[in-house]
């Protein structure tokens, strides 16, 4: 298992770090089934990403298949719980099918949100001076954009966006918040007495970077990421509402414009909008309770010494 | 070992940008103005004083872990060398006078600095991280600009317009920084694979146009504006650094470089150099384990090849350190260990690189008492096994008297009293010393002895007093002590404001050196002048700065007060290793033998 | 005539990992115009008596038995609402670090008033006005009564702590840690200060440090407390320079002093007893050099051994096992 030095076994220390590390795993893991905040959004999370996942298997009908036996725009029926709508696709399906790309563009953007944000704000409070100045004013003209506005016009604009474009675009303007939250952490962490140990025995400022700063900021990225998801998949039901999305998945938010293109309320389908609604909160619901609840076991604010 | 000499570390305020560019004078706090001593190999050196002293300013600039804005640190300097250096400097119109100690002082001191070019490489990583950055946060607006201002936009201007933002990063980007850039392989190499990726996303992008040639690029493959804008950051992303190694290399000489003993003999140095901090829960990444602390300045320093001989070297030194077993606390993290153990892990960290002179900040004020005891063992039993030089740093007086073999004592960032610890704390001859320690308590209740409490607080570094730091607060000052104009007019005022003495009229600073007053209406110079002399004759016992006025004569129909002329007390020796800085133990004018040690 | 009286303390706080017994079974006096110093290190519990006193304790922490007596009113057994009749206008208290814990928007002036506005009927104006007095009474000039917080260095704001405390002209004052952070010149300008306001005031004192010296320059008795227990009573002087509670000459020689020999001071080995689960017998066996057999069975009691002094150790034959019975009031 490992070598004896000095008269003593001694583990490696990569398998050390990996026990510990799956202790620490343990530790959050038990600390979070005692939340019940955290406990209820990851019931959720787990049931949409099971929809999600199950879809092929659990849809009755392919997301651009249209129901040979129902005339479009009807109502509901044993064989199509929500009924069918204009170009003949069922509802039913079309909400399955939707969570999939809900949560892929949701993951993936705030994915790329952050990744960003974080490299920007990790240089951008480490370094400092006049780097940090620039920097922090163009974030500033960013953030006074409001998201939504930006977002809809570059959409708009570029047109025609594919999967990975409206990742891209999604994640291309929510990096501005977490590039703050990264850099106030860096900024606070930077002064700290370790690092000044770090500094005095000679490390390089990668080092410390990398060793020492990003370590103690990467708790508060974590929980903001899982933030990030809620409001990328937001975002993306904003963007299929007006028809900016990915044009062949479905989405629930396409769901919704349809719905509203073929007056469902009039016709007494409200379903087609409560449905792929409720989904849509609940799911940003269940993973704004996770992400809060994280962010209060990963980061304890008034811990004791 | 180690020989202070003039050391100065000062801090700027920074008035803001306004009042900088108005250029209103520049304000220092002098946190120490001019500090020096000499620190012998095996002893233990404490610096005492309150906080605020200048004391650990004094402990880090040592290790530079802050920079000294002036004065020598030499580390082992040869006694030939240092006397060669001593004549040099106190010659110095001499004709190669200041070459000579230049010369030694790029040897020997740890402060030196000096310019050197900048390295093509170095330029390079520096313009890299700047580019990508500034590109990373122009991506949006260039977007935005691209798409929103269309009527004033074609496929042109928005490639103009990136690379016109790539040529003024890249100038930009080649001013030299204010601090120097620590270089490092890691860094140039984690930043050229930042580069790649930057270029590369655009470049796969574009992948067509490399098929297609040139000619389709007024083509489909730029057609959607917001191809145009990565194609545009793909080429200023490669333009900018080629602008910026150019432009420097023209415009741009020397930068500033730290480490008169040159890059490599700094490192070596930093090994036998190290610091054990104050605080033992915040010293400590939580994050790490105790394994990781210990093992990484010597990762860092490259010194151990693979991970059992780091992990002998770890078990070593918190064997050392008096944690017991070692392999129990290799693995645990610092919130799992008391503050003792977590302070024995900071000296097992400062310990694993062998070291030969450690600076102790303050290392058990943060500590319960009976604690304190175990790690000030330690460290003595260290001091006698390993042969290291302290240089412990402390408020505590107490602490002082028990472990130092000398004694500096610092107040407002000079050293007033240094001697052995019998010499200072037995016979403490500075009024500041005798002030400390009289009031230090002691816990044996019997022994309460007379307390010289000190009147009011320290001064703020920003506005040291004139003349002797120390005279504003000092129950013994007189007149060479420093009494300006300012102190002696409100004194006088305060004498006219109370007591039967007749009201003085106006009363005016003229310069620092003398008060005009204006008798008040109805009575003659004359008059006046006699009843303030009168006045000075009597109070000067109880109120001190009345001791700074030499004369009081009539000029004109105005009386002028003359003052003494003052000076600050130089640290002179006393007696054999005692020095003092005050002149009521040393008057002006005689002729003690000044610093030389 | 004991201004205070305290007895059979019990003061426990229920954590997830457990209950923690902070304090188990306290008794002290203090008489009026004295100064009492309670001794111990982080973690023994002094601060809590503190709180207890004052009836501050956090939501989950209680009392669980003991007695207050403070002039003959029991403070345990008072309602919250005789208790806020009583905080500030007969007992206040100078909490631990309290100086960096002024309101930094608000003027000292108003800071100061503002206990005399909540415990009293006054009107604004003349609370200020008394505020204005109370910063000459320690030592501040009145023209800095419009000043902020950050205006003012730390000796000067525990000086506004102290101006804060006697606002409701209190009998007795609880210091809880007053020069811990101050330079030794500031301290002792506080420590003649609250000393000079001892006896202007005709104040009594209880000062809580785990600093002995401060204790031994300013008290007239004092009380040792250890892991929640108080192990040794008595004059100041008589304690410090003779102690009879192993603990308390560890305590002692841990300490150095500036005006003795050269000596590194002895440590105590081990550590502090978890208050979660304490050990068996006396508290402090462990790590005492003297104990023996009876140390780890049976728990000693607070008893006398001498004149003025009380110890819990059973080196002294007099003193008892610890038994359900109240311990029997102090014989002068």
């Amino acid at each position: 298992m490992g070598e004896v030095v000095h008269g003593v076994r001694v583990v490696s220390p990569f398998r050390a770090r990996a026990t510990v590390m799956a202790r620490r795993f343990r530790e959050i893991g038990l600390q979070i089934l005692h939340n019940k905040a955290a406990v209820l959004g990851l019931v959720i999370l787990v049931f949409f990403v099971v929809l999600a996942i199950a879809a092929p298997w659990i849809a009755p009908y392919g997301p651009l298949e249209a129901v040979p036996d129902a005339l479009p725009l009807s109502r509901s029926s044993s064989s199509h719980p929500f009924g069918v709508n204009q170009l003949g696709y069922d509802i039913y399906s079309q909400v399955i099918w939707g969570t999939q790309t809900s949560l892929i563009v949701g993951i993936a953007a705030a994915i790329v949100a952050s990744v960003i944000g974080t490299a920007v704000g990790l240089i951008s409070g480490f370094v400092g001076g006049w780097l940090d100045e620039v920097i922090m004013r163009f974030n500033d003209v960013v953030l006074s954009i409001p998201w939504l506005v930006l977002m809809i016009i570059i959409a708009a604009r570029i047109g025609n966006l594919d999967l990975w474009g409206i990742i891209f675009v999604i994640g291309f303007t929510g990096w501005s918040v977490t590039a703050r939250v990264i850099r106030s952490q860096v900024l606070s962490v930077k002064e700290r007495m370790f690092v000044e140990r770090g500094r005095m025995i000679g490390s390089s400022n990668a080092h410390i970077l990398i060793r020492h700063v990003f370590p103690n900021a990467f708790p508060l990225v974590f929980a903001n990421t899982i933030l990030t998801v809620a409001v990328s998949i937001l975002s993306e039901s904003v963007l299929a509402f007006l028809g900016l999305s990915v044009r062949n998945t479905s989405s629930w938010g396409r769901t919704i414009a349809d719905a509203f293109r073929y007056n469902a309320l009039t016709i007494g389908m409200a379903e087609w909008i409560i449905i792929p609604g409720l989904c849509l909160v609940f799911l940003v619901f269940g993973f704004y309770l996770f992400g809060y609840a994280l962010d209060e076991i990963l980061n304890p604010r008034l811990r004791r010494r | 070992m180690i020989r202070v000499r003039d050391l100065r570390v000062w801090y700027p305020l920074r008035k803001g940008l306004f009042g900088e560019l108005l250029g209103r004078k520049r304000e220092w706090v002098r946190a120490v103005d001019e500090v020096s001593f000499d620190i012998r190999k095996g002893e233990v050196l404490c610096l005492v004083g309150e906080s605020g002293c200048g004391k650990t300013s004094t402990g880090k600039a040592i290790l530079q872990l802050v920079e000294a804005t002036g004065g020598d640190v030499f580390i082992e300097v040869p006694g030939a060398e240092f006397e060669r250096f001593r004549e040099a400097s106190s010659n110095p119109q001499e004709t190669g006078s200041e070459g000579i100690a230049d010369e030694i002082r790029r040897k020997y001191s740890i402060t030196w600095k000096e310019t050197a070019r900048w390295s093509v490489p170095e330029v390079y990583a520096f313009t890299a991280m700047a580019e990508t950055a500034l590109v990373l946060a122009l991506l949006v607006p260039a977007a935005v600009m691209g798409l929103v201002a269309d009527p004033f936009t074609s496929s042109w201007a928005t490639l103009g317009f990136g690379l016109a933002v790539g040529a003024i990063l890249g100038f930009v980007a080649s001013v030299p920084p204010a601090r120097p850039w620590r270089r490092s392989p890691m860094l140039l190499a984690l930043l050229s694979i930042v580069l790649v990726i930057f270029a590369g996303i655009p470049t796969f992008y574009f992948w067509g146009i490399a098929h297609g040639g040139l000619g389709s690029l007024g083509g489909s493959a730029i057609a959607l504006p917001w191809e145009r804008d990565l194609f545009a950051m793909l080429l200023s992303t490669g333009f900018a650094p080629i602008v910026a190694a150019g432009t420097s290399a023209l415009l741009f000489d020397i930068r500033q470089r730290t480490g008169g003993l040159g890059g490599i003999r700094m490192r070596g140095l930093r090994r036998r150099l190290q610091l054990i901090f104050q605080d033992p829960y915040e010293s400590l990444n939580p994050k790490q384990s105790v394994y990781e602390i210990v093992a990484e300045p010597l990762l860092v320093n490259r010194i151990t090849r693979n991970p059992e001989e780091t992990t002998a070297l770890v078990l070593a030194a918190l064997r050392d350190a008096g944690l017991r077993p070692p392999q129990e606390f290799m693995f645990r993290f610092p919130h799992e260990l008391s503050g003792g153990q977590r302070q024995r892990v900071s000296i097992a960290a400062a310990l694993v690189l062998q070291p030969d002179f450690i600076v102790a900040d303050e290392p058990v004020s943060m500590l319960d008492v009976s604690i304190r005891t175990g790690i000030l063992q330690l460290m003595m039993d260290l001091r006698a096994s390993r042969g290291l030089t302290y240089l412990f740093i402390t408020h505590d007086l107490s602490l002082a008297w028990i472990i130092a073999d000398r004694i500096a004592v610092m107040y407002l960032g000079k050293v007033v009293e240094l001697g052995t610890a019998e010499q200072v704390i037995g016979q403490p001859k500075h009024p500041y010393t005798r002030a400390l320690i009289s009031v230090v308590p002691s816990p044996d209740p019997r022994k309460k002895g007379e307390r010289i409490i000190l009147k009011g607080e320290r001064p703020d570094p920003v506005n040291i007093p004139t003349g002797c730091r120390f005279h504003p607060r000092c129950p013994m000052a007189f007149e060479p002590c420093g009494w300006n104009a300012a102190e002696v007019a409100d004194e006088l005022r305060a004498v006219a404001s109370s007591g039967p003495w007749p009201a003085l009229g106006e009363i005016a600073v003229t310069d620092p050196r003398a008060i005009s007053i204006h008798p008040p209406p109805g009575a003659s110079a004359q008059s006046t002048a006699e009843a303030l002399r009168a006045a000075i004759a009597q109070d000067r016992g109880t109120r001190l700065a009345l001791k700074g006025v030499a004369d009081v004569v009539v000029r004109g129909d105005s009386v002028v007060v003359m003052l003494h002329e003052w000076s600050e007390p130089p640290l002179l020796e006393l007696g054999p290793e005692n020095m003092v800085a005050c002149h009521l133990v040393t008057p002006p004018g005689t002729e003690a033998a000044a610093v030389t040690a | 005539m004991a201004l205070l009286e305290v007895r059979d303390l019990v003061v426990e706080f229920k954590t997830r990992a457990g209950t923690v017994h902070a304090v188990d079974h306290a008794s002290f006096e203090l008489k009026e115009g004295e100064a009492l110093g309670l001794a111990g290190e982080s973690g023994c519990g002094k601060t809590t008596t503190a709180l207890a006193m004052m009836r501050l304790l956090p939501s989950n922490g209680r009392i669980v038995t003991g007695s207050i007596n403070l002039a003959g009113r029991d403070l345990v057994r008072a309602s919250e609402t005789s208790m806020q009749r009583v905080r500030w206008k007969k007992l206040s208290i100078i909490f631990q670090g309290a100086m960096n814990s002024l309101n930094p928007v608000q003027r000292i002036g108003r800071q100061i008033a503002e206990p005399i506005l909540l415990h009293e009927a006054t009107a604004k104006p003349e609370a200020i006005e008394r505020a204005g007095k109370l910063l000459e009474l320690v030592g501040i000039s009145r023209d800095r009564i419009n000043d902020y917080p950050h205006e003012f260095s730390g000796g000067m704001r525990q000086r506004v702590m102290i101006a804060m405390a006697l606002a409701c002209n209190p009998s007795l004052v609880i210091a809880d840690e007053p020069v811990t952070a101050l330079d030794v010149m500031i301290q002792a300008q506080i420590l003649e200060l609250l000393e000079r306001l001892r006896r202007e005031l005709g104040l009594s004192m209880i000062l809580i440090s785990h600093d002995l010296s401060v204790l031994a320059e300013t008290c007239e008795r004092v009380a040792i407390m250890y892991a929640g227990k108080i192990v040794e009573t008595g004059p100041v002087v008589d304690v410090f320079s003779d102690p009879k509670h192993p603990y308390t000459q560890g305590l002692v020689a841990a300490f150095p002093d500036v005006r003795g020999p050269r000596v590194m001071p002895e440590a105590i080995p081990g550590d502090v007893p978890s208050l979660i689960s304490p050990p068996a017998g006396c508290v402090f066996h462990p790590r005492c050099k003297f104990a023996f057999e009876r140390c780890t069975k049976a728990e000693p009691a607070l008893a006398e051994i001498g004149p003025g002094r009380r110890a819990a150790c059973f080196l002294f034959p007099e003193v008892p096992e610890v038994s359900e019975s109240e311990i029997p009031a102090e014989t002068r």
